[in-house]
């Protein structure tokens, strides 16, 4: 599953809380210039990945490798390359939305002459040129969406993860994100978005992995995917995943042998 | 460790704080007011604290301890909350960073220290500069101040360091934690139950402080100081030791969002947000209590639905502050040897009626849009609202006779006062909720009125039972009668005027 050149690898990953298995032995692999999809039903595990690579969730067992260093014996300095934008972010009310972008551009250590600048060039990109000295409780629920994706690639992060990134913006908003999206590939980063949006997956990621109950049910181009899903050359995206999950539906495999795993910690 | 980071987190979480202060000048203006109201009443009591009944007492020493271990024994239970004051965005962009787990500690830890101890340093310096200019004794009086900041410092710390590891999940520290709230706080019931040890009989960190202070004090009468050095010593390395073991580790995955709000903010649906945070640390008590909404009529059913709402979204926190507030200045009123009297009702439980604004605010904030589910089957509509006005009476009563209790300074009469006056505070206050729509997200004249209404029309209605005691004697029989006779009209009536004001209800 690893490629030599891969980004990001995650291998045998484990993460399991409030009783229930999250993540269940996930192994993955982005290569870098890759936009990859994670799609799945909720619950499917999908966020509990990503909050374990930008380090907010830590996992019980199994390993995530990020540029050939593993970001559990390294837990801080791997984040200067990463931009997370999580699901339902909330933001600073009080503060106008370049005093926020200028936070977390100098907490990610963009020089002071640069920052400036970037914030312009985003903030224009974005449509948020206008009210950028506004306070951010001003804001529209789109805005703020906008505003958390430029504090998400301020730094020019070389693996960018998107959780849900295009809900509640508008259509110019989501052309925006989805081209400074395809700026990060070709800068030769990666990026990860996890989406219940099919056709915008299906239009924007080189590759899909379709999770469900913690575990890869298929991954692959759409090409693949057709051909695993046996749903015919002209499926959509949405057809694949539904012909997938109802195949991958079955009954979970018997706990015991999940709490073996669970019990090889680190 | 980046000094630059830390700067910029707390610069951060300062502009987040107090944004409304920067964007407002209304706010500047109230802030200024309230000042401008305050700090000369602050110089004229620091001034006259000299005369006070407290100030000769020898519970004095006992007073501050327990106010010191009260201060503790809050840093404690707020660690139940995970010990941070953490923005969201915080979580999401911040610990997402390059930033070690100790620069954004020793940043949250500034932080805490700023608005929650740095906000009363004025205050602090004010009344010193009045005892001051009385006493002249500058020098300890500085010291005093300086003690009781370094000890908020040093419980801010422990708080923190102790709210990781219960948010890291370490095995018994939650336990731990609470132990040592109630282990703080017993001795505060010696007062109420003389076989209890009191603080003076413990090498409790609180008393420590509490003696330098009060010996610092007996400076200005010409006494000797006993610094208990090894208390304070032990403290102080045993708070290091716990802040630093805690913040060496990876702390970022078991940060909680428990900062929502800003000084001054406006959206009350937020501050309700607020305090749930602030009591998710309490779920053994609050998450775990169910309800059985099968059982019994509707009116008891809405009515255990509120209790359990009450408990679980915050207001607690609330209702608990208020009611310590009102054993505490029960406990003074104890030391001062005030007589009984009923007109103390009063002046000493005004706070009571605080409680039943503080959660219908909190029911308007949250429970006000959720309430489509029964405006879908108004023939509820008016047992809903009853049932909120029964659990909402319980608790005020509940805080009020605790407070009335502790103060062992109102008579049985002003006991029955107060029970006249809770329950028409919270008639009032539920039924303007459900008949005034208050916006959750702005003040308005509207959200002001319950305060300019509960109050005062509460107190008028308690007001005949004290002045049949007053009048007729607090162990008359026919004073007792007309004023049973009377709670029993109050109770009567107001059980039926929220229910009369759903009528008006708009969603």
């Amino acid at each position: 599953m690893q490629g030599p050149r891969a980004s990001l690898a995650i291998e045998n990953l484990w993460k399991r809380y409030d009783g229930k298995t999250a993540v269940e032995g996930l192994s993955l692999a982005v290569q870098p210039r890759e936009v990859f999809g994670l799609i799945g039903p909720n619950g499917a595990g999908k966020t509990t990945t990503l909050k374990i690579i930008v380090g907010l969730l830590r996992p019980d067992f199994g390993r995530v490798v990020l540029d050939g260093h593993d970001i559990l014996g390294q837990p801080y300095d791997y984040k200067a390359s990463i931009g997370y934008l999580p699901e339902a972010t909330t933001l600073p009310d009080y503060l106008s939305g370049v005093e926020f972008l200028t936070f977390v551009g100098r907490l990610r250590e963009v020089p002071r002459e640069a920052l400036g600048l970037r914030m312009t060039d985003l903030l224009h990109r974005l449509d948020l040129d206008g009210p950028k000295r506004d306070l951010i409780v001003t804001y529209s629920k789109g805005m703020r969406q906008k505003l958390a994706f430029a504090a998400s690639v301020i730094h020019q992060p070389s693996l960018l993860i998107l959780d849900e990134p295009l809900i509640g913006v508008d259509p110019a908003g989501q052309y925006a994100i989805k081209e400074e999206a395809r700026t990060v590939t070709r800068r030769g980063g990666s990026v990860i978005v996890s989406t219940h949006m099919l056709d915008t997956a299906e239009k924007l990621c080189d590759r899909i992995a379709i999770m469900q109950h913690g575990r890869i049910a298929a991954m692959g181009t759409l090409a693949e995917l057709r051909s695993t899903s046996r749903a015919g050359a002209d499926a959509t995206l949405e057809d694949v995943f539904l012909k997938l999950t109802e195949e991958a539906g079955q009954p979970a495999p018997p706990e015991t042998s999940r709490r073996t795993l669970l019990g090889m910690r680190r | 460790m980046n000094v630059g980071r830390i700067r910029v987190v707390y610069g951060f979480k300062l502009r987040q704080f107090f944004g409304p202060v920067r964007h407002s000048a209304a706010t500047i203006v109230i802030l200024g007011f309230a000042a401008f109201i305050t700090l000369p009443v602050v110089l004229i009591v620091g001034y006259f604290l000299p005369d006070t009944p407290a100030w000769r007492s020898t519970g004095l020493s006992e007073l501050l301890a327990t106010a010191l271990s009260a201060f503790l024994a809050f840093d404690l239970l707020f660690g139940l909350s995970g010990g941070t004051l953490t923005h969201p965005a915080e979580i999401d962009f911040f610990a997402t960073s390059r930033l070690r787990p100790r620069e954004y500690l020793l940043a949250d830890l500034l932080f805490q220290f700023t608005v929650t101890d740095a906000l009363a340093v004025p205050a602090l310096l004010v009344a010193g500069l009045g005892l001051g200019i009385r006493t002249g004794q500058w020098t300890a009086i500085g010291s005093a101040v300086l003690l009781l900041l370094g000890f908020a410092a040093m419980g801010l710390a422990l708080g923190q360091g102790v709210g990781l590891l219960v948010a890291a999940g370490k095995r018994g520290a939650k336990a731990a934690l609470i132990g040592l709230v109630i282990l703080l706080m017993l001795p505060a019931g010696h007062m109420f139950w003389p076989p209890l040890p009191e603080y003076a009989a413990l090498p409790f960190p609180s008393t420590a402080a509490a003696q330098v202070v009060v010996g610092l004090i007996g400076l200005l009468r010409g006494t000797d100081i006993t610094v208990p050095a090894a208390t304070l010593g032990l403290f102080a390395t045993a708070v290091a030791a716990v802040w630093v073991w805690a913040s060496g580790r990876d702390v970022f995955p078991n940060l909680r969002p428990t900062m929502r709000i800003a000084f001054g903010q406006t959206d009350l649906r937020k501050v309700a947000m607020q305090q749930e945070a602030l009591t998710r640390g309490l779920s053994v008590l609050t998450r775990r209590i169910s309800v059985d909404l099968m059982k019994g009529a509707p009116l008891g059913m809405m009515s255990r639905f509120h209790l359990v709402r009450i408990l679980r979204d915050g207001s607690m926190l609330i209702v608990g502050l208020l009611t310590g507030m009102l054993v505490l200045i029960g406990s003074a009123n104890r030391l001062s040897d005030a007589p009984m009297s009923e007109v103390s009702i009063l002046t000493t439980g005004w706070a009571a009626l605080m409680i039943p604004m503080i959660l219908s605010f909190n029911w308007n904030a949250t429970e006000r849009p959720n309430l489509w589910t029964v405006a879908m089957a108004p023939q509820y509509l008016s047992t809903y609202f009853r049932g909120f006005y029964r659990a909402v009476a319980l608790v005020t009563v509940g805080a009020g006779i605790i407070g009335a209790v502790a103060g062992a300074v109102a008579t049985p009469l002003g006991i029955v006062a107060a029970l006249v006056m809770a329950v028409a505070s919270c008639g009032i206050a539920v039924s303007l909720m459900a008949a005034i729509r208050i916006p959750s997200d702005a003040f308005s004249l509207k959200s002001v009125l319950p305060f300019l209404i509960v109050p005062p029309i509460s107190i008028a209605i308690g007001a005949p039972v004290v002045a049949v005691a007053l009048l007729m004697g607090s162990f008359n029989p026919a004073a007792w009668a007309l004023a049973i006779g009377y709670a029993v009209f109050v109770i009567a009536i107001f059980d039926r005027v929220p229910a009369r004001a759903a009528s008006r209800f708009q969603l």
